[in-house]
């Protein structure tokens, strides 16, 4: 489906404290970072730093772009912003618990 | 409101029965998360399953018409809130269910990310796991 965000990799790439600390940093801290600027932050090599900077990429919560030389990286945290997902997410879950509950009375 | 899930679910029980399923915390326990709540105002509940903890507290308690509480996924702030509305119906009841707020999900992105605690992740990998069983069925 065009446009879909894939909730999958939003949510793996979400899950690691590293990779939440990158875009907070982001996203809070200052507008945009290079590589170099995030790798310094963390103690972990530049290239599993990259290797993060990736994954959030890929899950379209992180841009870079290249400036002469450098690239900087921003966060696109409106991709965190999928109120429809929660809906979603939500009328499911509730769906699937009344069920159980029918379930529940009818076995008790 | 358009950021307000509606579901409404008819149950062939007693209104008393679904009341004591929905606000005991032994039999809430049973079939919806592992429980501590009580069904009196003002008391904070916690429902936990060994991934995801919600906690709220208990708003309104008309027994055995209805139940709310707010509705808080452990590690975010965003309060949401829920309510049971039950009507009996001859022998049969009538469970109307709303949880509203979600909309203010949106807004909290950046509190997500000020609270890096063991809650938030063992939530989102929960919802993780939830997503891809909804995705692969």
């Amino acid at each position: 489906m065009p446009n879909k965000p894939d909730l999958d990799k939003l949510f793996k790439a979400i899950a690691d404290p590293t990779r939440r600390e990158i875009i907070y940093l982001l996203a809070i801290v200052s507008a945009s970072l290079t590589i170099n600027e995030i790798s310094d932050k963390f103690p972990a090599s530049r290239q599993a730093i990259t290797k993060h900077i990736k994954i959030l990429q890929d899950a379209d919560l992180l841009k870079i772009e290249k400036k002469g030389r450098e690239s900087y990286c921003y966060a696109k945290a409106e991709s965190l912003r999928h109120v429809q997902d929660w809906m979603n997410l939500y009328q499911k879950f509730w769906t699937s618990k009344l069920d159980d509950l029918e379930s529940f009375l009818d076995s008790n | 409101m358009e950021n307000t899930i509606t579901l409404n679910k008819k149950f062939n029980h007693p209104i008393e029965k679904v009341w004591e399923a929905i606000s005991d915390q032994e039999k809430i326990s049973e079939w919806f998360l592992k429980a501590d709540f009580k069904a009196e105002v003002g008391y904070n509940y916690t429902f936990q399953d060994p991934k995801c903890t919600v906690t709220g507290e208990v708003k309104e308690v008309s027994k055995p018409n209805q139940l709310d509480y707010t509705w808080i996924v452990g590690g975010t702030t965003t309060e949401t809130s829920v309510s049971w509305i039950l009507t009996q119906d001859g022998d049969t009841t009538v469970l109307d269910l709303k949880h509203w707020g979600i909309e203010n999900y949106a807004d909290a992105a950046p509190n997500f990310f000020a609270s890096f605690n063991e809650g938030w992740n063992k939530c989102f990998a929960s919802l993780d796991e939830y997503l891809s069983s909804i995705h692969a069925q």
